[in-house]
């Protein structure tokens, strides 16, 4: 278990270095001073070559594109924007490549003069993420504070899934194949299919704009009262927690977010529901003469929760993308909105700190869930 | 085919107006299908045509999309305006109406539909209805072009790590993992930010080039069940090629599995392009992507409500159909994985 688990944490660090330098590559491309050959694209566009003009130039970006031309050279300067990308050769251009002195002045260079080495040893040593363009705020504090109002709308989202995935789910098992399995069946596939923001539209204008019950709009925690949610008897067990405080500026965002996620776990719970209760134990539980409500939540149901871990691990990068959807619809200052506009102004540290934020909980989650398989189902070992 | 600013002028010697009528002629055909006998014999395809019959919701996806590609062949007959045409005169109508006129202090007003416009127009005075009806050629094109592209990646790469298995099985596993583990939209995004917004054609190839992993999963899957059995070992005894059992004898075994990914991955293609376009990173005014008159219209959603919501709509109903089909497909090809 634990050399299983070592060994996918190196693969998942594996794959979140690939992905930084993936990202690393698509950021530095110099779309307006486009390599010619293959030398170029390797050591970087010589510098009497570039135009300066690019569009994507951070410095640029700054100051507009009437900005004073020794400033933007300044700042350019100043973020080491100049340096080569992956490779410096000074050590080598200066003559002397064969006495190991150069050598050591190489690795000198690739480590502070290059710009890929720079910010991944910044970011290694330092867990310095960069500062974003124009406002020059750190990334990972932005990061952070993004992270917190994703946080509460993707658990949110969570909660709604899982009470409308389980419930359509288990209703839809219990009565195969009479309409309140086809219809939550039609229902759930149309969940899948609706977008977010149909969702998310038709329930401010019902419920913001027409009924005037509920915010539809950006989250103040100040004014706003909780709502209660009581989930059902027969989803938490008996003394468990019963109910869940929703902050009364989240429901309609976590409904929107969450309905996706619920139909897929419907249906999944649905075809696990119905593998699990024609095995033999549910012969014997009812045979023992228990009632059938008993028989399904307690023999049935919590022998069909491990595709529901599932689910929610594949649903992760799922609702990342729909917060990205979702936040933008409700002008709600997460991380999917700040990708969003981090993106529309090509503001490239905040978008590399925000790709590198969500590969890594990506990879993680993974981990997690395939770890808590063997925890659900002590048959499963990993060794 | 040409438009003069206002509507589409058809001009039947051109070929091709007349591509179209054939298309769509095809198309309603294969509404008939279901009514055709049946041929006495038994295949895999016709047992799995027979069996898809009998699937009501099946039915219903299949017509939805039939009925799609219908309206997108016929949308120069059907929708009377050209996508971009204007007309001012029923934007001031409107406006004075909200403003001082009847709906001066309602929060939901009624939708001005009318005969000239059938679904009213938007807040350019662009006819709704027709946007609608074009729209539906820019959601089929990214559904089929995107998913070519993912099955001819696909494909190729899922035989050969099936195949060969080893370190480049590990690779491309590896690899899948890594174009997995973005959040979709926010790769595509990152993308497009970095080479600027690209034209809808490259869109659709870019949701290609993210979506093949999937197909390359279940070809693998496949493939690996299937390579163990005795016609290929037999293949391989009378001297067949790599690349001859490949492509001859395990391929067109993993068709199935491959149409319903397929299927399936058009849904998730629609949905992507719709998305796309409304954050922005996706078809540019004046498209008429359904996404875009979603992004474009919602800030009328009060008192407008339906100028978002019925492009939202167009786009349910479209996924909806891909996926009622995907799902009715895998029931009919793989009746074992039937509950």
């Amino acid at each position: 278990m634990l050399v299983y688990t070592l060994r996918r944490l190196l693969v998942a660090a594996g794959v979140v270095f690939a992905v930084y330098t993936l990202t690393f590559c698509l950021s530095h491309i110099e779309i307006f001073n486009p390599p010619v050959n293959w030398v170029e694209a390797l050591l970087g566009v010589p510098e009497e070559k570039r135009t300066k003009l690019g569009l994507a130039d951070p410095a640029r970006l700054m100051l507009g594109q009437h900005g004073d031309v020794n400033t933007v050279e300044r700042i350019r300067e100043e973020l080491g924007l100049d340096d080569p990308v992956f490779f410096n050769t000074r050590a080598f251009r200066s003559g002397s490549y064969l006495s190991p002195a150069s050598w050591s002045q190489f690795f000198h260079d690739q480590r502070h003069e290059t710009q890929y080495f720079r910010s991944l040893f910044n970011l290694l040593l330092n867990f310095d993420l960069g500062k974003a363009n124009r406002t020059q705020q750190p990334v990972s504090e932005m990061l952070i504070q993004g992270a917190s109002v994703t946080l509460q709308l993707a658990l949110a989202g969570i909660v709604v899934a899982v009470v409308m995935g389980l419930t359509l789910g288990i209703l839809s098992a219990v009565y195969q194949n009479t309409w309140v399995d086809r219809l939550a069946m039609i229902g759930a596939i149309l969940g899948i299919s609706v977008p977010i923001y149909l969702v998310g539209l038709v329930s401010i204008l019902l419920f913001t704009k027409y009924w005037r019950l509920l915010p539809g709009v950006g989250m103040d925690e100040s004014v706003l009262p909780w709502l209660t949610v009581h989930l059902p008897w027969f989803i938490v067990p008996p003394g468990w927690l019963l109910e869940v405080r929703l902050p009364v500026y989240l429901v309609l965002p976590a409904i929107a977010l969450g309905v996706r996620p619920g139909a897929a776990l419907a249906r999944m719970m649905r075809t696990t529901m119905l593998e699990v209760i024609r095995q033999d134990y549910i012969r014997t539980a009812r045979a023992k003469g228990l009632d059938e409500w008993t028989v399904v939540m307690k023999h049935a149901v919590r022998n069909a929760l491990i595709p529901v871990v599932t689910v929610l691990g594949l649903e992760l990068a799922g609702l990342l993308t729909g917060a990205v959807l979702t936040e933008t619809i409700f002008s709600i200052p997460g991380l999917g909105y700040q990708s969003w506009s981090a993106l529309k102004d090509m503001n490239t540290p905040l978008i590399m700190g925000t790709v590198l934020l969500v590969s890594v909980v990506y990879v993680l989650a993974n981990l997690l869930v395939d770890l808590s398989y063997a925890f659900l189902d002590p048959r499963i070992r990993y060794s | 085919m040409h438009d003069n600013g206002k509507i589409f002028v058809l001009s039947y010697s051109s070929p091709e107006v007349w591509l179209r009528l054939v298309a769509a002629a095809v198309l309603v055909l294969l509404m008939l299908a279901p009514l055709a006998p049946m041929p006495v014999w038994r295949s895999l395809w016709i047992d799995a045509w027979k069996r898809l019959k009998r699937n009501l919701s099946a039915m219903a996806g299949y017509y939805i999309i039939l009925g799609l590609c219908l309206v997108a062949f016929l949308a120069p007959w059907i929708g009377p305006y050209t996508p971009s045409y204007q007309d001012y005169a029923a934007v001031e109508q409107r406006s004075a109406e909200t403003l001082s006129g009847k709906y001066a202090d309602t929060v939901v007003r009624l939708p001005d539909f009318s005969g000239e416009h059938w679904l009213s127009v938007d807040n350019l005075g662009r006819d709704v209805f027709s946007r609608l009806v074009h729209g539906s050629v820019i959601s089929l094109e990214v559904a089929v072009i995107s998913q070519g592209v993912a099955v001819a990646i696909g494909t190729v790469l899922g035989l050969i790590a099936g195949y060969y298995g080893g370190w480049i099985d590990a690779l491309l596993m590896a690899a899948t993992e890594v174009i997995l583990a973005f959040p979709f939209l926010l790769l595509v995004m990152t993308i497009i930010a970095m080479f600027g917004i690209p034209t809808i054609e490259t869109i659709f190839v870019i949701i290609g080039l993210i979506g093949w992993p999937s197909i390359a999963r279940v070809v693998r899957a496949q493939v690996l069940s299937l390579k163990q059995k005795e016609f290929i070992e037999a293949a391989r005894a009378m001297g067949a090629t790599d690349a001859r059992i490949l492509f001859q004898h395990l391929s067109p075994n993993t068709m199935a599995p491959i149409i319903v990914q397929v299927s399936l991955g058009m849904a998730g293609a629609i949905l992507s392009e719709a998305g796309l376009s409304f954050l922005g990173f996706g078809a540019q005014e004046p498209t008429p992507s359904w996404g875009l008159m979603v992004a474009k219209s919602q800030g009328d959603l009060v008192p407008l409500w339906w100028l978002p919501i019925l492009p939202g709509v167009a786009i349910m109903l479209a996924v909806f159909g891909f996926n009622l089909l995907g799902d009715g497909l895998r029931d009919a090809l793989d009746p074992r994985m039937k509950t």
